[in-house]
Order: structure tokens, then sequence, then C-alpha cells
């Protein structure tokens, strides 16, 4: 028997205790809302009144679900593409998928005549684009290992996509499109409702599960390619399906909920200062820190004033907070 | 002669249906006098006294400004002209709504050199009705000075209250610019009456605010016995694509939409939401729901037919429970090229329908036709003919 283990200072152990918080948050979220009155929903609320509990099963629910889920997906991304790209400082957005999408659904708001599944098709195109670009331009690139000319040609598509997002702005109506396309560009939930969330949680999952499979794997695709090899990997294929399964799962809810920043960033650094760096624990204490994370920014968003606050301004107030706090107290690490 | 000074007294033409030429009049809160025979002169007399006496140098012919003159504009610089300009041009955010004032007055279509083009046609309501808007020079979104100073304008109008980068890199190239704020009932009477300095027609201005007047003092009469608890909780909002099916946005507190509600004999319920920003805010169904209205109006997002959206909206299980939807008082916004809510000179026709769908016993004359004829041979000289076969087509309203 592993008595290290049972001690509750032991990463294993905390796990537990952050799995407990996701519940309690859960169970918490379901009693937040406007209605009857601002911030908690009583059970006798519920049990009383119709119209409370047909918004808690049609519009609250799905909204929790997703927003715990769009912390997971960004959180476990950014978690394995810190380790992969041997950098603290990147995230799932770092390929262009973010960057990408912004600009799919500003051309879509602009010019393919601004429907919902327009928009959100458009994002999602533009995308995955952003990947294949990203890939194909790493490709092209004679020097360097394959995580430096991923990360150079990344950089340069974001960069390209920001710059078109940019025109697309300046072109806009101010009237009409602008408005829509701040809106997108803050990120939000209001939106969501149950079609919305079984719609991306098929690729969600896949892109989930995938990460958490392959997260002993993650551990050593970190280290350099020749040692992977030596350690029976194929590190440039293994790296690729790993980023891919991350990066298709941040742009389906992406395309959804906006820009969501700071999320993939600052969660894994938490994560890492609570279980440690070994991604066999990191990726699922990311996905529960990241899911809490974001269940209650978008709390804060839906209940704290009667009109709804962008998700993405919560999400980056307290992402920098606690970013500027890990700074202070101590080194950023990946290991 | 210091124009856009707030005036305490202004005259009334009366020429609404229902008005009364020779009873006072209520503007906005302020008591209005009986109509004069000229209508520029207490104009002239009450800016003169009330503005700066050192800035009244000009006589100023019955009707008709001239240089120099003095203006105070939405963001409250003075600009002085020492001739009237013969070259204007229009920029900022939303020039049309400049343009539909401009095209108000005989003198604002020769005078127009060019303007800014935020969609596909600088204006599609005076691309419609005056095809010669497309023989005047469209610029790109947000020109740089040097595009707009190639226009060769005498004054450069500017849609905002601010002083913006474009105004400011125009003052150092000496070229004068006046803003127009135009998002408020008293913030268009003061840039009409500017307009009408700029274009020496005092006389078309005090024509217009008139016909403003008129109306709003027909809606003010009508509500003017209204208790409070006779005035339905309304919430206004833009279904929006982004915003999704169970989220809306609401208007900001200072807008047009929000003056319409108020003045039409509604409660707004959406204010405390209005407050955290400083446009449109978003709000979900939780928070419609809390406050129940009785009475919902859409403005429908434009590339939406709304006939189908309200079919939805009234189908829809849980936009049902909210008490407007239940029962049946859900309308949406009228709109011809553009909606009727928006601080276009549109929003007389949106104050009328409002508080006729509100108060229909109040508003017993009104007919939504005969407005829409009224304001467009009134301010815009069309035809009737050309009303009926340009505009009456285009309007999109569910008012019985």
């Amino acid at each position: 028997m592993d008595l290290e283990r049972e001690k509750p200072g032991h990463p294993e152990w905390r796990l537990w205790v952050i799995v407990g918080a996701v519940v309690l948050c859960l169970a918490v979220s379901a009693l937040i809302g406007r209605y009857p009155k601002p911030f908690l929903t009583s059970l006798s609320d519920l049990s009383d009144n119709e119209l409370a509990r047909s918004l808690l099963i049609h519009l609250r629910l799905p909204r929790i679900l997703m927003a715990f889920l769009l912390g997971a997906v960004l959180s476990a991304s950014g978690a394995a593409f810190q380790m992969i790209f041997r950098n603290p400082l990147v995230d799932s957005g770092f390929l262009g998928v973010s960057q990408g999408a912004a600009f799919g659904a500003s051309l879509g708001i602009v010019y393919f005549g601004g429907t919902s599944l327009g928009v959100q098709a458009s994002a999602a195109a533009f995308g995955f684009l952003g990947l294949a670009a990203s890939y194909l331009i790493a490709r092209r690139i004679r020097w360097g290992d394959w995580v430096f000319r991923l990360l150079l040609a990344g950089i340069s598509i974001a960069a390209l996509y920001s710059a078109g997002t940019g025109v697309i702005k300046y072109l806009a109506d101010p009237h009409k499109e602008l408005p829509d396309i701040t809106f997108w560009l803050l990120g939000g939930l209001w939106s969501v409702t149950w079609p919305d969330f079984w719609q991306v949680l098929p690729v969600a999952a896949l892109g989930l599960s995938v990460i958490l499979l392959m997260r002993w794997r993650v551990n050593l695709l970190s280290m350099r390619d020749e040692t992977a090899f030596s350690l029976g990997l194929r590190p440039g294929r293994e790296r690729l399906f790993v980023l891919s399964a991350a990066v298709a799962a941040t742009a389906v809810l992406v395309c959804k909920a906006g820009q969501v920043t700071w999320v993939g960033l600052i969660v894994p650094h938490i994560a890492r200062r609570l279980v440690g760096a070994d991604a066999r624990r990191l990726v699922p204490a990311s996905i529960f820190i990241g899911g809490i994370f974001v269940l209650v920014c978008d709390d804060l968003a839906r209940a704290a004033l009667s009109g709804e606050i962008p998700l993405g301004i919560l999400t980056s107030l307290f992402g920098t907070a606690v970013f500027i706090a890990l700074l202070s107290t101590r080194r950023l690490k990946l290991r | 002669m210091l124009y856009g000074q707030p005036s305490k007294r202004r005259s009334s033409a009366g020429q609404g249906r229902g008005g009364n030429a020779s009873a006072p009049r209520v503007w906005k809160g302020e008591i209005e006098m009986p109509r004069r025979k000229n209508p520029v002169l207490p104009i002239a007399a009450t800016v003169c006294l009330l503005g700066a006496p050192s800035l009244c140098r000009a006589s100023s012919s019955p009707g008709r400004s001239t240089a120099p003159i003095a203006i105070r504009d939405a963001a409250g610089k003075t600009i002085h002209l020492d001739k009237l300009p013969e070259r204007l041009a229009v920029v900022g955010r939303g020039p049309q709504y400049i343009l539909h004032l401009l095209y108000m007055f005989p003198e604002g279509p020769g005078r127009l050199v060019g303007m800014e083009k935020r969609g596909r046609t600088a204006s599609d309501f005076l691309s419609a009705v005056s095809p010669d808007i497309e023989s005047k020079l469209a610029l790109l979104p947000n020109p740089g000075p040097e595009s707009i100073a190639g226009l060769h304008p005498d004054l450069v109008l500017i849609k905002g209250a601010e002083w913006s980068p474009q105004g400011e890199a125009l003052a150092k190239v000496r070229i004068p610019t006046v803003y127009l704020s135009l998002e408020t009932p008293d913030e268009y009477q003061r840039d009409i009456a500017n307009l009408g300095a700029i274009l020496g027609n005092l006389k078309r201005a005090e024509e217009i605010i008139s016909f403003y007047q008129g109306r709003v003092a027909r809606v003010e009469r009508a509500m003017a016995e209204l208790r409070d608890e006779e005035k339905p909780s309304v919430l206004v909002v833009m279904g929006n694509i982004r915003t999704g099916k169970y989220s809306v946005r609401v208007p900001a507190r200072s807008w047009m939409q929000t003056y319409q509600v108020k003045a039409s004999g509604g409660r707004p319920v959406w204010l405390e939401a209005a407050e955290q920003a400083g446009g449109w805010a978003v709000v979900n169904l939780e928070q419609i729901a809390a406050w129940n209205p009785e009475r919902l109006i859409v403005i429908v997002w434009h590339s939406v037919n709304p006939a189908n959206f309200m079919d939805w909206l009234s189908a829809d299980p849980q936009w049902k429970k909210i008490r407007a939807v239940a029962d049946g008082k859900v309308s949406y916004f009228p709109s011809d090229f553009y909606g009727w809510d928006a601080p276009d000179s549109r929003w007389i026709l949106g104050l009328t329908w409002m508080a006729a769908t509100l108060h229909p016993e109040r508003m017993t004359n009104y007919s939504l036709e005969a407005e829409v004829f009224d304001f467009y041979e009134a301010l815009y000289g069309l035809s009737r003919e050309t009303i009926r076969s340009k505009i009456l087509p285009l309007i999109k309203t569910d008012f019985r």
C-alpha cells in the first residue's frame, strides 16, 4: 500500500479535491441566475415556479455544461501545447486557430449575410484553415526542428489573420456589423442552448479523449526529437496527432463562444502548481480547473448584472490577475 | 449670429394632423409659443439673447443666414465661418444620417461634393429617390485627411458628439468641421438649426423643426393625462444573430428607442441593464422573465424576415412564457429603407407608430400610411406617386 499517496498534500489527493470542487461548482452554478430574483435561485423557487424550472432546464444547464466544456478543452489543449512546444507562454490559439476563427466570424458577419450558421461555419472553416496553413508552412521551412518551425508558422498565420480581421472591422458598417464583430471578439455563451451543446460535444469530447489518453506520451513528446525517438515514439507524427485533436476541439468551441482568452494559458500553470508537471496528472487537473475557471466567470457574466458581461472580458481580467500573482511568487516552469 | 444654442422657446408650424397652430406646444417639457408670421425671428432673437452677444455680428434677412456666422456644434466647439460654405463633405460614423438631413434642404444636394460611404451605397434611400447622389464622390470608410481634403470642401460635417482624430487632422490644415450628433430629439433640433445656418436657409430649418415638433407635440398631448398605472411596461430588444435565440440586445438609456418608449406612454424596463454599456447591452431570457414586460417591441436584424422571426418568437416554448408573448403583445419596429427606431430622420415615424401601438385609444386618428406620405412629402418633397411606388412597398410592419 502506498501510504504517501494517501497524505493530504499528495498531488493525487489534490486531484480528488479538485474533482469535489467541480461537483460543487456545477451544483452551485445551477442555482445562480437572474430569475426569479437576482443571483441565487432557491430550491423552493425551483419546485414552486414552473418558469424558473423551465429556464434552469432549457437555458441554464446547457450553458453551464458548455462553460465547463469550454474551460476543460481550452485548458487541456493549453497544457498539451505548452508541453509539446516546451514553452510556458503558448496555448491552443497559437497555431492561428483562434485568430482564424475570429477572421472567419468577422467575414461571415460582414460578407456572408450574418446568419448564425453562416458565422459559425465560416469561423470553423477559417479556424481549421489556420491549422492547415501553419502545418503546410512549417513543412516548407528548411531549418530548425519541427517544433520551432511550427511555432514560427503559427505566429505568421495568426498575425495574418489578425490583420485580416482588422481590415474587415475597418470596412464594417459601424451600426450594423461592427457591434456584432465586437461582441463576437469579446466572447460569450449567451446564445448557448441544448442543440449548441450537442453540436460541439462529439468533437470536443473526442479531442479531450485523445489528449487524456495520450497524456503519458505528452511527457515524452516534450523532450527533444532524438530522445523521444530513442524511447520508441515517432515524435513528428504523434505531436501532430495531439495538436490536431487539441485544435479541433478548440475550434468547435471558439465558433460558439467567440474569443475567450487567457484560459488555455493560465490554467495549466495553476494546475502545475497543484499537482506537478507530470502530464498524467496535469492534463486531468487542467481539465477540471479550467472547467471551474470558465464556469465561475460565466456565472458572473450572466448573473452579476442585469445585462450580460462578455465572458472574454472576465477571463482576461481574472487570467491576468492570476498570471501576475504566479509570476511574482515563483518562476513559471514546465517540468 | 451664434447658432446651435439651446433655445428655450421655438415656434411651431403645427403641420401635423391634429395640430393646433394657435395652442401652446410642448417640446421636451418646454412650453412653446403659438406660431408667428415669421418663424425665424424668434429663433434669431432667442439665440442672440441666450448666446454669446459678441458673436452676433450678422444681420440676417428673414429666413436666410448671412456670413459671417458662428455655430456651436455637437462637440461643444464654436466654429466661425466668414462666408457660407459652398462645398460640403460628410464623414464619420453613420454619414447617411447627416445626408438624410442635408437632403431635406433644397441647397443640400447642390453643395454636397462628397461623402464617406459605409455600406454598398452612401444611402440606399437617397440612391433610390435622388439619383444625383451617385454623382458625388464617395470615399471609402474612415477616410484620411488627405482624401477628405481632395474634395476641396469649405466645411466638413462629421457625425459624432466628440472630437475625432479626423476632425483634429482637418483642423491642422484649416478645413473647418462641424459635428452633428443626431442621437436624441433635442440634439436633432440643434443640429437641424446648425445645418440651416450653414446652408443659409433658416426658414427651411424652422420648417423641418416645426414638422418634428408638431408630431412630438401631438404624441405628448395624447399622453398628457396618462397615469403611471396606465403605462405598460415595455421592453425593446434587438433580435440578433450573435445573441442567439434566448438572449437579445437592449438599447442604451440615452438612445432614441428609450425616448420613443417614454414619450409614447410606456415604461421602459431595461434601463438598469442599459446603464452598464454605452451601446447595446446583451440580456438573457432569465432577466427578461424577471422583468416580464407587458409589451415586447422587437428590432429585427436587417437580414432577417421580420414576419418569420415573429412567427418563431410567438411559437417558441420559452418565449411564450413571457407575459407579452403569451398575451400576443409583441410588435416589431417598422422600417422602410432604414429602421424607424434608428437615430435617423425617420425616428419621428417610429415615435408616432409606437404611441399608436402602445395606446391606440389615444391615437385614434393615426394612420401609418398617412404619416409616411406626410413625412416624405414635407421633408423630402417627394411626390405621392414616388412615395407610393418607391417607399410604401418597402415598409415592413405588423401594424394594423
